[in-house]
């Protein structure tokens, strides 16, 4: 009897085992597959906590910009900037979308910038020959801050996160002082870009900014 | 009395019984399961392996359903039928990006019955329904490949690029017809998923753009347009496939 019942727990367990065993095998190649699409349109789903997820995604290009953004029922979301164009209409959730901004060397020697948020964006030219001519080939200089970028963020509710920040160093806005005209210099020194994004659509701008409104998770 | 002629006759049955007694009473109050040390470890390794199967199972779940949420929007090119070109629209990456990833058919495969395609670019006499008569053609290489399109105003018209792999392989200037004053209307399909023709015989349109003006304010099967149409083309029977556009 006792030989018996011990025959029988030896059997499930290696039946069990063997399951885990297929499990593990379909895991890898799940898992690659995950990392192929996550990498290409990212994946962020409901945890029922409040607030924006947001996760940055992988471009070639270091002037491409890419957020997978996920904002759940019942908040509404806006992206705000500094810079070239104005606030975008408040997206009310619950939606997934993938978020761009990419700057390119224009065909008529200007700086372009292109953002699609949420299918809303267009392109605008940044300050001109002259911009564009200043920043050419310095663009490994300018200090970039991309929201989300070492992992998912959950931007609070109420409150405004630096989406993305391009910003000069000190040496170039010396340098941007005498080369940029003055209302260049108003427009886009130290910031080239701030892209803001925040849950505030009532507030507006009263929205309190700060390092602190996003809270990063491993 | 011989000692040695004595025998001694111990009489174990007492014993014997109460032995089999206590068995049996033991055996009674522990019931039929014999739990001792052996039989607990195996019992733990199977709650482990149960316990670890039933966890990956629901990982593996969690994570397929993630695969199948991002397969939907990935644009991922699926290949069905390997006799006939794959395409779909490309991840934007600008504005105004026209560009395709398309699979097609391997040398192989053309010569066991696939069919080869050629690029063709037309910018002016485009009607509806009917294949204009200038035609800027490109036989395209087996394979995957990536095709985009780039217009842009000129001063007396538009020149447009044709990019192979990110390669310039044809660029066409043209001169607008009428006046200034032009509007478009047009079509770019396949934007998000996959795409395969009924047939390998089948042209298939990339990208069509006709200009308008007050003068030609609607496209129709009688009126003809300058424009941008750009299609792939079947290389065999190339006689039947006007009519598929």
């Amino acid at each position: 009897m006792k030989l018996g019942m011990n025959v029988v727990l030896v059997l499930a367990a290696l039946v069990g085992l063997s399951l885990a065993a297929r499990e593990t095998l379909l895991r890898k190649d799940l898992s690659r597959e995950y990392g192929i699409l996550a990498a290409e349109v990212g994946y962020l789903e409901s945890t029922g906590e409040p607030g924006v997820q947001v996760i940055a995604l992988p471009t070639k290009d270091p002037r491409h910009f890419r957020w997978r953004i996920f904002v759940p029922e019942n908040e509404t979301v806006v992206c705000k900037t500094s810079v070239a164009w104005d606030r975008i209409v408040p997206m009310e959730g619950p939606l997934s979308f993938i978020a761009h901004v990419r700057f390119r060397d224009g065909e008529n020697g200007c700086l372009k910038a292109w953002w699609d948020v949420n299918r809303s964006g267009g392109t605008t030219d940044m300050g001109g020959a002259q911009l564009y001519e200043f920043l050419n080939g310095r663009w490994d200089e300018m200090e970039i801050e991309q929201l989300a970028s070492d992992g998912r963020v959950t931007v609070q509710s109420g409150q405004l996160s630096s989406l993305l920040r391009i910003s000069m160093p000190d040496q170039m806005r010396e340098d941007a002082q005498e080369s940029l005209s003055p209302q260049n210099l108003k427009w886009y020194v130290p910031e080239l870009c701030h892209l803001q994004l925040g849950t505030d659509a009532e507030t507006g701008g009263s929205a309190r900014t700060d390092a602190s409104a996003s809270e990063r998770e491993p | 009395m011989n000692d040695s002629n004595v025998d001694f006759e111990i009489d174990t049955s007492e014993s014997h019984r109460s032995d089999t007694r206590n068995g049996l009473e033991a055996r009674v109050r522990r019931g039929p399961l014999q739990w001792n040390l052996k039989t607990m470890i195996l019992l733990a390794l199977l709650c482990a392996c149960w316990f670890c199967y039933h966890r990956l199972r629901d990982d593996n779940e969690r994570m397929r359903s993630a695969i199948q949420a991002m397969r939907a929007e990935s644009k991922a090119l699926v290949v069905l039928y390997n006799d006939r070109v794959a395409l779909v629209s490309a991840p934007k990456t600008w504005s105004d990006e026209k560009k395709w990833n398309v699979a097609l058919p391997s040398k192989e495969t053309v010569g066991n019955g696939g069919t080869a395609y050629k690029l063709c670019l037309a910018t002016k006499g485009l009607q509806l329904g009917s294949m204009p008569s200038e035609v800027t053609e490109l036989v395209l290489p087996h394979g995957r490949h990536a095709i985009e399109i780039k217009k842009r105003n000129t001063k007396d018209g538009f020149e447009v690029r044709v990019l192979l792999d990110d390669q310039e392989v044809i660029k066409v200037n043209q001169v607008h017809a009428w006046g200034a004053e032009r509007g478009e209307s047009g079509s770019e399909g396949y934007k998000s998923q996959s795409f395969q023709p009924g047939s390998a015989v089948e042209s298939v349109e990339l990208y069509g753009m006709y200009l308008t003006d007050d003068k030609m304010p609607e496209v129709s099967k009688t009126s003809q347009h300058n424009g941008v149409l750009l299609w792939l083309e079947p290389l065999r029977e190339a006689g039947q496939l006007g009519g598929g556009l």
